[in-house]
């Protein structure tokens, strides 16, 4: 394969981005077939760069593009963590990324008579659209890039049976416009004792761009978009977002979590790092 | 491009040859072992519609040990002896064995394999032949 830096078609640009399926609602031990992921863009194509979560959600699975499966087997593939796709799949505008599953058997935190199900499948891209423009957008300004990262802390003290997201916002107080590159959490408190852990499946996160434009379809589970590791821990091996997000000095990171947490684990403290370059002027 | 991502997420520009088009696609080879088993000449057929590029080989699942040989249609074996299951992970997990350079099995032929059970009870395997189908385009008019 060619290792030459990889260009956008001319006159169109994309957008990190990630579409997820969740089968929360369906049974387990059944069997579905050609139901929708989610990739069904009305507005961009999608192409698809890598797939996450098999493990979450059933013991095998097949993916269809208009039907046509990826994978040459009868009864699905049992896709490792990350699944990469290369080369990329094109999803054009309207089109269809089917599915089909094999013995459901969805991810799930049990807390008493409360189950909290986290049964998502990732699918990592990005959206492709017709028209001028950059990802990460430029800067108005001559910089030089230096590595910088905003981390922010904050408390989940409310359980996954309330759906309601809660927003945090991260100003950008600064002269340089800030590009981030990765997404690193770890938990540093729960349930009144002090931890330094990467959290697996505790939470989930709709990331926003610039422009208050949402990189994802709906909230995306922390393993997908954690880039932290440690010897024995690193879940998906995701980055995200790819290509970078520019978000512009004075403005604001903005980002909603949905606790996936049962009541014994509260409250749970978190710092999440935004990692990238400032772009400092000449 | 972002420089934590892989290759793959930072995209990958096309590299298939004048006149065609890679679309990415696994062939899957599913099996379970009897007991020390010895299987020779199993097949994965290639589908008619298109040629195939075999550019990896990933281990998705596997009861317990066993050992493997490729080869292709005219016979063409891809290593002098068998390999170890464990050459398709890294400590426990499956990680992608790359065959390189790439390998085009033509439209219609066989991924040929030998397969030997070294777990010694019911070993259930599924490995994925990771590429891309190699469609022809039109010819313009």
């Amino acid at each position: 394969m060619k290792t030459a830096e990889y260009r956008t078609p001319e006159g169109y640009h994309d957008m990190p981005y990630i579409h997820v399926y969740n089968g929360d609602a369906l049974t387990d031990g059944n069997n579905y077939q050609n139901i929708s992921t989610g990739v069904a863009d009305s507005s961009a194509a999608f192409i698809l760069r890598q797939v996450m979560g098999r493990d979450k959600i059933a013991a095998r699975l097949q993916l269809r593009a208009d039907y046509a499966p990826l994978m040459g087997a009868d009864f699905g593939v049992v896709l490792p963590l990350t699944y990469p796709v290369a080369p990329e799949r094109f999803i054009p505008l309207g089109g269809l990324l089917g599915l089909d599953l094999w013995t459901v058997a969805r991810a799930n935190r049990v807390a008493g008579p409360v189950t909290i199900f986290f049964a998502q499948l990732a699918f990592q891209g990005v959206r492709r659209w017709a028209g001028p423009g950059t990802y990460p957008a430029p800067s108005s300004y001559e910089y030089t890039e230096l590595p910088f990262v905003y981390d922010f802390t904050f408390t989940v003290n409310w359980v996954g049976t309330d759906p309601t997201p809660r927003q945090f916002v991260i100003p950008i107080n600064d002269t340089a416009d800030f590009e981030l590159q990765r997404i690193t959490l770890v938990r540093t408190f729960q349930a009144q004792v002090p931890t330094n852990v990467i959290p697996d499946s505790e939470l989930k996160f709709q990331l926003y761009d610039n422009f208050g434009e949402k990189l994802s379809n709906a909230p995306v589970l922390d393993v997908y978009l954690n880039d932290a590791a440690n010897g024995a821990t690193h879940f998906y091996n995701p980055v995200f977002p790819v290509p970078s997000v520019l978000y512009h000095r004075q403005g604001v990171i903005v980002f909603e979590v949905v606790s996936l947490l049962t009541a014994p684990l509260l409250p749970s403290i978190y710092q999440i790092c935004f990692c990238g370059v400032r772009r400092v002027p000449k | 491009m972002n420089p934590h991502a892989t290759p793959v997420l930072n995209g990958i520009n096309p590299d298939f040859p004048l006149g065609f088009i890679d679309v990415a696609f696994d062939y899957v080879y599913d099996v379970i072992l009897a007991p020390n088993a010895q299987l020779r000449d199993q097949t994965v057929p290639i589908h008619t519609d298109s040629d195939f590029v075999l550019r990896a080989v990933v281990l998705s699942t596997a009861t317990g040990a066993f050992s493997i040989m490729f080869n292709d249609s005219q016979g063409y074996y891809f290593s002098n002896g068998f390999l170890l299951s464990a050459n398709f992970l890294s400590g426990t997990v499956p990680y992608p064995y790359p065959i390189f350079q790439e390998v085009l099995f033509p439209a219609g032929s066989r991924i040929g394999i030998w397969i030997n059970d070294l777990l010694g009870a019911p070993n259930t395997v599924q490995m994925l032949l990771r590429g891309a189908k190699r469609y022809r385009l039109p010819k313009a008019a």
